[in-house]
């Protein structure tokens, strides 16, 4: 008797274990999702940023229609909502109050970081999942659980454009060019840094307001100085006027920088001997592939945007995708997509393999190139130093 | 009482109750929020007024006072410092920069102070940007305290929006009782003839720099609560663009009228959002308002009212 209770209780355990395991199976499926499934994105589409913030927009917004025409999530379609941030940070924080009024599944920041900063702290509040762009090396050091990066940062850059000038271009005194914004004073800081490590010496340290358009002060400083390179880190536009005026003044230096320097907007602006010899090192970017499918994208999103995509566009375009085969995994259950995205482990996108460090970032691998004429041509990959 | 003197009041009862149930209406979100920031807008073109509008001096130089009442805010509370002390702390910075740069400045006439002041405003700017341990640079400064006074505060943008009604209430009785005061009346008088009004003894260097302290002083409060209502500041909400979109506040809302500025700051933080639906061409649509409203009402929103109601006993 004793014997047949301790059964029926080991068998109604088996069973209520059973049941709480098709209960949670049932919850992770993703027919059990909103339909459509909600996504949100702030990012600049007007204002001086506007260059910079469509990118984020387009990569977003061609995975998000390539999935909705292929079936959407398990049947579901997904339903993207873009909101423009401007260029202040004031307007990005109306802008993500305004998406998280309609309660996304998930929401997607830009890559500027002072807008990054200014709406952590709702995000984090309204517990949604935020993959941001965002280049700060601070951005993910805000200490939200909910925040994930997908796009390289220039702490990375920081630590490798000072390793590769000295080890393997052998230049030691370089002058340093930065834009006086969020991203290329962070940067400039870091290069500095990272060149005293291997006995370097910076020629000259010199910046130029976003706004400016005539750098040749600079430029000429660095020249009198004896610099033997110059390193510049800046955005494409103004990379573009930068190598021009190098150019009118006569100063011949190895220069390397940011992806700017491989930038298609920044080509496109330049002629063959302007742009010749630049080094970068950055994100990847499609155009140097030699996949015919990653060809023909690039070819897509340049034919549906009429700009070329660059290493944002890939960042944020992988990003859908990263969320999808989540989202297939998971469900629409916020904190299973938190914690699915911070085991991230090679997770193969279009030109890297992404995997979550402790603090959140998940791509670790740059690109080194090297314009031959107005192509870029990559000279291989380059990972953060423990990837 | 008088019959238009009882609609007045009738009117204003209505407009309070109204601006008083707003939040029972819309939920603790985006448009508290952008109301909020509306406000706050309100404060510091209501000081904007004092020495473009009544003195008649061009002054770029508000939205640098706006950052230097916030940044003073951020870096005293982040430092520990109790929130008490940090609108007298603003206050005193913001005064102290504003006789830097009005003392030298103010004996001057017609378009030095605005030359001057934009170069102010991008000293400011270049300062916060430059000066990372303290600023945070670019990057701006994150997680800074809330308003607290001996452990109580407001929580919530809805507790915020009642909070800033106050502030601006006190902000606009302060405003009126200076305007119909001696000084009020010395700052119209500058504003009208700097010579006329020197013949009939108005020290117009003094007015000009007093009206120029208390728009500093409006500016260095609302920064305070900006920076203590929002949590994270960076250089780009005090820059250049924004000090031209408090002049365009001030403008068109109706220089020299309180009311003008309430309407104007009111106007020209919710239109963009309105907009936003347009996508790039909300900016068109926007800048395209601007100009109807300069060119149809010079004398702003405000002024659409009182010659309407010129125009109907014309009629009669």
């Amino acid at each position: 008797m004793l014997q047949n209770s301790f059964k029926s209780a080991i068998v109604g355990a088996a069973v209520i274990c059973l049941s709480a395991g098709v209960a949670r199976e049932s919850k992770a499926d993703a027919a059990s999702c909103a339909s459509p499934i909600p996504f949100g994105l702030t990012t600049a589409l007007t204002g001086n940023l506007a260059l910079l913030g469509t990118q984020a927009r387009n990569g977003v917004e061609f995975a998000v229609d390539e999935i909705n025409a292929n079936g959407g999530i398990a049947g579901k379609k997904l339903a993207l909502t873009t909101e423009d941030t401007g260029a202040s940070s004031t307007d990005a924080l109306n802008a993500m109050n305004r998406i998280l009024e309609g309660k996304p599944l998930i929401i997607f920041g830009s890559m500027i970081s002072p807008h990054i900063f200014a709406q952590t702290e709702g995000v984090t509040k309204s517990e949604t999942p935020f993959l941001v762009g965002a280049t700060n090396a601070k951005v993910t050091a805000q200490g939200s659980k909910w925040l994930f990066r997908t796009h390289v940062h220039d702490g990375q850059l920081a630590d490798l454009i000072p390793e590769y000038l000295v080890k393997s271009l052998g230049k030691t005194k370089p002058g340093i060019m930065a834009v006086a914004d969020d991203y290329g004073l962070g940067a400039s800081r870091g290069i500095q840094a990272a060149l005293a490590k291997f006995n370097a010496t910076p020629a000259a340290v010199t910046s130029y307001a976003p706004s400016d358009k005539d750098m040749s002060a600079q430029l000429l400083e660095i020249k009198d100085k004896g610099a033997d390179s110059l390193i510049l880190f800046g955005r494409p536009a103004d990379v573009t006027l930068v190598i021009k005026q190098m150019n009118d003044l006569g100063i011949k230096l190895t220069t390397i920088g940011n992806a700017s320097m491989v930038a298609q907007t920044t080509l496109n602006n330049l002629s063959a001997a302007e742009a010749d010899g630049g080094y970068a090192i950055g994100g990847m970017i499609p155009q140097t592939s030699t996949d015919t499918k990653i060809l023909d994208w690039a070819k897509r999103v340049q034919e549906k945007y009429k700009i070329p995509a660059d290493n944002f566009t890939v960042s944020y375009y992988d990003t859908v995708y990263l969320l999808k085969s989540i989202v297939e995994k998971v469900g629409c259950d916020k904190p299973a997509i938190r914690d699915a995205l911070a085991a991230t482990k090679d997770w193969k996108g279009m030109l890297i393999d992404y995997q979550a460090d402790a603090r959140g970032d998940l791509a670790h691998t740059l690109g080194i190139y090297r314009n031959k004429g107005k192509t870029p041509e990559l000279a291989g990959p380059i990972k953060e130093s423990g990837f | 009482m008088k019959t238009s003197n009882l609609k007045t009041w009738i009117a204003l009862g209505l407009f309070a109750i109204a601006v008083l149930t707003i939040p029972l209406a819309a939920r603790d979100g985006y448009i508290i929020q952008l109301l909020n920031i509306a406000m706050l807008n309100a404060i510091v073109v209501l000081g904007l007024n004092f020495a473009t509008g009544w003195t008649g001096q061009i002054n770029f130089g508000q939205a640098a006072f706006y950052g230097l009442g916030a940044y003073t805010t951020a870096i005293a509370t982040k430092a520990g410092l109790p929130w008490i002390s940090t609108p007298f702390l603003s206050v005193a910075v913001v005064i102290a920069s504003s006789l830097v740069l009005g003392l030298p400045t103010l004996r001057l006439r017609t378009y030095y102070l605005a030359m001057t002041t934009i170069g102010f405003g991008e000293i400011v700017r270049l300062i916060i940007v430059h000066w990372e341990p303290v600023t945070g640079g670019t990057s701006g400064l994150r997680a800074i305290p809330g308003i607290s006074l001996f452990g109580f505060g407001p929580q919530g943008q809805i507790q915020h929006y009642y909070l800033l009604i106050a502030v601006l209430a006190v902000a606009v009785l302060v405003a009126g009782r200076i305007r119909h005061s001696a000084l009020g009346r010395a700052m119209i008088a500058t504003k009208d003839s700097e010579i006329a009004a020197e013949q009939s003894g108005v020290d117009t260097t003094r007015t000009k720099l007093l009206a120029f302290i208390i728009g500093a002083i409006y500016a260095g409060l609302a920064g305070c609560l900006y920076a203590s209502s929002i949590r994270f500041i960076s250089p780009d909400s005090f820059s250049g663009i924004q000090a031209v979109l408090l002049m365009t506040m001030l403008i068109v809302g109706g220089m020299g009228s309180i009311a003008g500025c309430i309407i104007g700051a009111v106007a020209l933080t919710l239109l963009p959002e309105a907009l936003r639906f347009l996508g790039q061409w909300y900016l068109v649509l926007y800048g395209l308002g601007v100009i109807v409203v300069i060119v149809l009402a010079p004398g702003g929103l405000a002024s659409i009212a009182s010659t309407m109601r010129l125009r109907l006993a014309g009629a009669r």
